[in-house]
């Protein structure tokens, strides 16, 4: 005997046109959601990427500022103190690595460590766009011991 | 056919948004990786007063930086360390490092990539130590 299919009583098969519609109306739904789960896996790895760079950044920040030591006041006064320009040093190097994203706000001496505190402002496109955020803003510091040591040649005799 | 339009869109979305993820996951640990190796390369070569193995360790760890990543192969990273002026207290040594992050197999990128690849650089300066004793004769 051959088996023939039926419609199930209750069911109603939905127009051409309609199924159509019901189509695009999850489209609309799910096409948003795609892009903004895409969007967060972006804009967060982009994150953590721009940190891990400027905390690099950071790093050698400090470490050139450490190499601007006021050698007069510390033969005057045996204290170390970093130069005037140990900042703009700090920030050039900053800017090579990072584009300008990573923007030094204070350099310290504790002792004779240097820090470099700063933030680093990256770009999240797709947060801009799904939720109005232009950027996500994170602290960085950096640490470096300042450079001393005997800046004359040694040897000969 | 007619149902065939609706299930071809959503898999050519589903492979758009594939590609995208591939290409992000790709690319971002490749970048801190040249990043690295750059700043590895300086920070490396400035320690020391003697040119010749300055720019020796200088190369030798941002090759080694490279190779610590599993996203980078060592051979085609690009390293090159050079200072303006002869090597001495202060003067700047730049390491640049470059890398091409191949994009083949991932479908659709040729549009925006057509060479292949998406080519990484990286730059840093820094000045040799100034005060450090030469101990060698």
């Amino acid at each position: 005997m051959l088996y023939r299919p039926q419609a199930r009583r209750g069911w109603r098969r939905l127009p051409g046109d309609e199924r159509g519609q019901s189509f695009t109306a999850q489209m609309l739904v799910i096409l948003p959601l795609l892009l903004l789960l895409f969007g967060l896996v972006y804009d967060l790895g982009n994150v953590a990427a721009g940190v891990s760079i400027a905390q690099n950044a950071a790093d050698l920040a400090a470490q050139e500022a450490g190499k601007m030591v006021d050698v007069g006041h510390y033969m005057a006064y045996q204290e170390i103190r970093l130069r005037p320009e140990a900042a703009s040093v700090a920030q050039s190097i900053a800017d090579d690595l990072t584009g300008g994203a990573f923007v030094v706000d204070g350099l310290y001496l504790d002792g004779a460590l240097v820090l470099v505190e700063g933030r680093v402002a990256v770009r999240t496109p797709f947060l801009e766009t799904f939720m109005g955020r232009r950027n996500i803003t994170r602290p960085v510091v950096g640490i470096a011991e300042a450079a001393y040591g005997i800046e004359q040649e040694g040897g000969g005799d | 056919m007619e149902e065939l339009a609706p299930l071809l869109m959503v898999l050519v979305i589903l492979v758009l948004v594939f590609t995208m993820v591939a290409f992000v996951a790709r690319v971002q640990p490749v970048k801190v990786l040249v990043v690295s190796a750059a700043r590895n390369c300086a920070r490396n070569g400035v320690e020391t007063l003697a040119e010749g193995r300055g720019m020796d360790q200088a190369l030798k760890t941002a090759v080694e930086t490279a190779a610590d990543g599993a996203a980078i192969d060592p051979a085609g990273l690009e390293v090159r360390a050079y200072t303006e002026t002869r090597w001495g207290r202060g003067r700047v040594l730049t390491c640049e490092t470059a890398y091409n992050v191949s994009t083949s197999g991932l479908p659709l990128l040729d549009w925006f990539y057509p060479r292949d690849h998406v080519p990484l650089r990286a730059k840093v300066s820094l000045s040799i130590e100034p005060y450090k004793s030469r101990w060698e004769k």
